[in-house]
């Protein structure tokens, strides 16, 4: 829909919405794409529904970009309640009990009708912590399933199909994947299967792993991360694309990100505290309101979760985008140093963070 | 007026009965004083709008669903305040120093109204010894009369209402009498501390429904130098017929050039009948309880611009229902509201299904327009004195719409 620069945050808008947000606020924090999820999609109101309504962007009216998800993370999330064969996942549905057999064919069938811009494929996802065969299936059987997902393809001229990178902590697995689908010369790809309560030293070299065997000139999306500081961490180790629900989702218990790191705005130390969120923010949010207002709705109000998901959301947006004009302005390390300095300034910094920054060539102060 | 106590002269409240001296009332009658429905204007220090108008109900201080950034494209004019969101934000407000407005957040400048009740929730006490008490976010709480006065010079609002204690009119008399004098008693002990308040301050009238109280409330408070009348206890429990019968005989005894303030009617019908008996301003959430039912209110603004196109209309439709799946068209046609130039019922009806927020942010929107659009055709009625044809023409179309509708409420 629009061309967009990297590095990006992308907010979810699983059922069509960013929870509590609407079109014309996700266009004034500067927002160029969103989530869709397929699965959820699919149940209600249908792929049906909004493909006669014209797709998803013309159903929810968000003229930027959208990226639907396959419905392979609900294999995860959902596990109590799917069954997961060589044909498909067969989903049992939360909310009535009904069926959905997901198969690679019907999931890009679906995401073809909803429309979105770029679409993942279905993918064989297994929790990071797991161990044993299951890994080993899940990998190949992902490679499979992306072929069928290209063959099914109806839309490659609008709809960018990009693969996601499974194979848990295994780099062996990871090899593979990688292999095979950099093979597939896909738009672009996605590291999968991360985010699940691995360990951060684990995490971000499986992470490295993977955006050093990727195409350069091809964008590199990490699925469900995350945390500001995991997002300044793999904007170094080479991602380009992100997507998370912390934003909204820590809004709606009262939290709000700044520079430090986050604000309980519920706890009362902020009932007298005349300041913004973050004095260096320049949302809306940030312009009108003041932190002992918020902490009168913080966790209680709607209102309350309205405003700090359009601050949050700000928050990360513009991250991403001081990170960009630091690579532009060949200040890089910099940036990222300073940014760690105002996260720990105690210089305590996690070990985890310091590996992998050294491993890319930046030390921290 | 000062009381005379039986051999020695002791004056307890004096009141001198005086036009303001350093500044202009803020209301000020725009139609002429023989005409009953009328028309006004209420100024404040940031804008002046035309009356009548309604005020929306707020919760901690802010319209449901509406950020100030989407509170800012409906023509609310004013906001009500309640004493149990803001009891302990005085000192607060009063350091920041910004103004209340600022401190919540709002971009265009509104009335504020800062209430002692709850308009929503019919939340109302008061100890055996006389004491007001209100519901905080921390619980219940008594007030004086003087820690009122102070709590409101520190948050400063565009207006306030004396303390009062409600009487319904199924109240007993000695509830009703009670209403009356405590009510009195606060707002004299209000103004005596703060005499600064006459400025601002609406006195509430009450009596349930005993016309000898409510006269003697309206009487005695029209002595008192307030700004202008909050008529209390009304929109609970009692009929149409009934609260136009104890309406006429209050409004009859007060001055027409002081506003008068109902709260709690909401209806459409309510508020042309009120119009008529001569209210200036109401105070609602009758647009989000609306909301809350999962409602859209499409009730024909207008039935005598000929211009429209005639067309059946509902007075609410009822978006979770399955007909409106696949309906790409907006919640009513013509309507400019952000949620119909923007947004379809089919949409409306997906965030509805799904529990997301933004069904109840996108209905909000849409109900506070079209209820603040009607208070526009009222006001343009009163001044093209076509307000009579105007409000038979609406209630008729009311009851037909009534059959067409997909939900029987009210």
């Amino acid at each position: 829909h629009k061309t967009f620069h990297t590095p990006i945050f992308m907010p979810v808008g699983t059922q069509g919405t960013v929870k509590g947000l609407t079109s014309a606020q996700l266009k004034c924090i500067g927002c160029p794409i969103i989530l869709g999820n397929t699965y959820h999609l699919g149940h209600r109101p249908g792929a049906d529904v909004v493909a006669a309504l014209g797709g998803l962007h013309s159903f929810m009216n968000w003229d930027g970009n959208i990226l639907t998800d396959s419905g392979g993370f609900q294999m995860v999330s959902l596990l109590d309640l799917a069954e997961i064969t060589e044909e498909g996942v067969k989903f049992q549905s939360p909310h009535d009990g009904t069926e959905m057999i997901l198969t690679p064919e019907k999931s890009i069938q679906l995401q073809n009708q909803i429309g979105a811009d770029i679409i993942m494929a279905l993918d064989d996802v297994v929790k990071s912590t797991t161990t044993g065969p299951r890994v080993e299936e899940a990998c190949r059987r992902t490679i499979r399933w992306i072929d069928r997902c290209i063959k099914a393809h109806a839309r490659p001229h609008d709809q960018n199909l990009f693969g996601i990178v499974q194979g848990a902590l295994d780099p062996n697995l990871r090899a593979y994947c990688l292999d095979e689908l950099i093979k597939r010369q896909l738009p672009g790809y996605a590291i999968g299967g991360l985010s699940g309560g691995e360990s951060k030293e684990k995490f971000w070299r499986v992470v490295l792993q993977c955006t050093n065997a990727l195409p350069r000139d091809k964008p590199r999306y990490l699925m469900g991360v995350g945390y500001p500081i995991d997002l300044v961490v793999c904007v170094s180790l080479g991602v380009d694309m992100f997507d998370c629900v912390y934003p909204s989702r820590t809004a709606r218990f009262g939290t709000a990100f700044v520079r430090s790191g986050t604000l309980n705005l519920k706890n009362g130390v902020f009932a007298d505290d005349l300041s913004p969120i973050d004095p260096m923010c320049g949302c809306f949010v940030c312009k009108n309101y003041t932190r002992a207002y918020l902490h009168l709705l913080a966790g209680k109000d709607q209102v309350g979760a309205q405003l700090l998901t359009y601050h949050n959301i700000s928050f990360l947006v513009r991250l991403m985008e001081r990170l960009r004009q630091s690579l532009l302005d060949g200040k890089f390390p910099l940036f990222v140093r300073d940014f760690f300095l105002d996260q720990f300034p105690a210089k305590d910094y996690p070990q985890w963070v310091r590996d992998a920054l050294n491993e890319v060539g930046i030390e921290l102060a | 007026y000062q009381r005379r106590v039986r051999g020695s002269f002791s004056p307890i409240f004096s009141y001198q009965l005086k036009p303001f001296m350093d500044q202009q009332p803020p209301f000020k009658l725009t139609s002429l004083p023989e005409h009953i429905a009328r028309r006004g204007k209420l100024t404040t220090k940031q804008t002046t709008f035309s009356t009548p108008c309604c005020f929306l109900n707020t919760i901690r201080g802010h319209p449901q669903n509406l950020t100030s950034d989407l509170l800012a494209t409906l023509k609310v004019k004013g906001l009500t305040l309640n004493l149990g969101d803001l009891a302990d934000q005085g000192p607060i407000v009063k350091t920041y120093g910004l103004g209340l407005h600022k401190f919540l957040g709002l971009e265009k400048p509104l009335a504020l109204f800062l209430l002692s009740r709850d308009p929503s929730t019919w939340d109302d006490a008061v100890t055996g010894s006389g004491v007001f008490c209100f519901t905080s976010a921390a619980g219940r709480r008594q007030l004086s009369p003087e820690a009122w006065a102070s709590l409101e010079s520190q948050l400063s609002p565009d207006f306030f209402s004396s303390l009062s204690l409600s009487a319904s009119y199924q109240a007993s008399f000695k509830k009703a009498k009670k209403s009356v004098d405590l009510t009195l008693s606060w707002l004299d002990k209000t103004l005596k501390e703060n005499p600064s308040a006459e400025r601002n301050i609406f006195g509430c009238i009450e009596g349930g429904r005993f016309i000898n109280e409510r006269v003697r409330s309206a009487q005695e408070t029209s002595k008192r130098n307030v700004v202008g009348f909050l008529l209390d206890g009304f929109g609970l429990d009692e009929s149409p017929i009934q609260r136009k019968e104890v309406l006429n005989a209050v409004i009859k005894e007060l001055p027409p050039s002081k506003p008068r303030v109902i709260v709690g009617l909401g209806i459409p019908e309510d508020i042309l009948e009120a119009i008529d008996q001569g209210v200036d301003i109401f105070t609602t959430n009758y647009p989000n309880m609306i909301t809350d039912l999962g409602l859209a209110l499409t009730f024909n603004l207008d039935p005598t611009d000929e211009s429209k196109p005639s067309r059946p209309y509902h007075n609410k439709i009822n978006l979770r229902d399955a007909a409106f799946k696949l309906q790409a068209i907006p919640i009513l046609a013509g309507c400019k509201c952000y949620c119909c130039v923007n947004h379809t019922r089919a949409y409306i009806h997906h965030l509805m299904n799904t529990h997301e927020l933004l069904a109840n942010v996108l209905l909000n929107i849409h109900n506070c327009h079209h209820y603040m659009a009607f208070f526009v055709v009222i006001r343009s009625k009163l001044k093209n004195q076509t307000f009579n044809e105007f409000k038979s023409a609406f209630l008729k179309s009311r009851i037909s719409s009534e059959q067409n509708s997909m939900s029987n409420l009210f």
